[in-house]
């Protein structure tokens, strides 16, 4: 009886004293929801275990203002019993087009005798569009169907990803 | 990528923490079953020096999230908005709009965040019924609701960042945004 009675007080009280209003908070296209920061290190982590394999040695990342990372080290690959390895470079560009990530893959050089760079340079086929399909798929089963990526941008050691949702 | 996923899964998790504290508080003020545990220990908000990674979430995207799940809430009676403000020092605001049986109120709480051992530490330190606070009312119903709202927090954070590779390492906040700081294993 004495809780139901203080209950109530509460209730009276509560509601006398409210005079909050909430307006809704609309969304504005211009203003990310989430804002990714991704340094260097967890890059040259993901990039290695991206990989089938563990085919990447020594890998090291540099990223530049643009959207741009340079990625160098060693890629090794057993073909028919034998264990082929040769120094890489790769350059790819991110950019975002359309709200979803891209992947470009402007160079890819592997040193060695042209048998050898032949068949080590089979890793990298396909990567770009490989890594634009597979990031997207990720992005979109992850932040859901309506995730729209604003823009990609890079500095000598991060990457920054701005994204919002394009629902109510 | 599965950090990529792992991430969207992340705002899932906290979006859902945002909404299971907000309910509650609206449950228990309007005489639930569940309690509060009164700790109210200052959260850590230092940026973790090798963190890798950090997620930074917007309080406008947090508060749409609130306000779009508010008539979803287990409430007794309907809830009509809500809004989430993050603050400086590891904190966070919120507002819920009820429809009670006499008339329109707030239920109003205040959150802090800490990181212990990978794991996130939400402390429910405030809790308002309009401007009465009913923290200490809260307090004679069954204790261990912060404990369970933690558990559930880490367990769906281990459950979804297993495949990420990614250690919570700590957690900031400033006016705008609240921030997750990470590194790879």
């Amino acid at each position: 009886m004495l809780l139901a009675a203080l209950v109530l007080a509460v209730l009276v009280m509560a509601t006398a004293s409210t005079s909050v209003a909430l307006p809704a908070v609309k969304p504005d296209p211009a203003r990310p929801d989430i804002v990714i920061t991704v340094q260097d290190a967890f890059i040259k982590q993901a990039i290695v275990r991206s990989v089938p394999g563990d085919a990447l040695k020594d890998v090291t990342v540099k990223l530049q203002a643009g959207g741009d990372i340079a990625i160098q080290g060693r890629v090794e690959e057993t073909l028919l019993g034998q264990t082929l390895s040769a120094p890489f470079s790769l350059a790819i560009r991110l950019a975002a087009q359309n709200g979803r990530l891209r992947v470009d893959v402007s160079e890819v050089q592997v040193a060695g005798n042209q048998a050898v760079s032949a068949a080590l340079q089979g890793v990298f086929e396909g990567l770009g569009d490989q890594a634009s399909q597979m990031i997207n798929k990720e992005l979109a089963a992850g932040l859901g169907s309506d995730a729209y990526i604003m823009n990609v941008t890079t500095d000598d050691r991060r990457m920054i990803v701005r994204a919002r949702w394009t629902g109510p | 990528m599965n950090v990529n996923r792992w991430l969207g899964l992340l705002i899932g998790l906290l979006a859902g923490m945002f909404l299971c504290c907000a309910g509650t508080a609206v449950i228990l003020s309007l005489g639930g079953t569940s309690s509060l545990s009164s700790s109210s220990a200052p959260a850590l908000s230092v940026v973790p020096s090798n963190a890798t990674l950090d997620v930074a979430i917007d309080e406008a995207y947090l508060s749409r999230t609130l306000a779009q799940n508010a008539k979803g809430f287990p409430s007794p009676w309907p809830v009509v908005g809500g809004r989430m403000n993050i603050k400086p020092g590891n904190q966070a605001t919120f507002d819920v709009l009820v429809d009670g049986p006499l008339g329109r109120m707030t239920v109003a709480g205040r959150l802090t965040f800490g990181v212990a051992q990978g794991r996130l530490l939400v402390r429910i330190t405030e809790v308002k019924l309009g401007a009465v606070p009913v923290m200490g009312l809260m307090n004679m119903f069954v204790p261990g609701l912060e404990t369970q709202i933690n558990a559930r927090a880490n367990q769906q954070l281990q459950e979804r960042t297993a495949g990420a590779g990614v250690t919570l390492l700590g957690v900031t906040t400033d006016e705008q945004f609240l921030r997750f700081y990470f590194t790879g294993q």
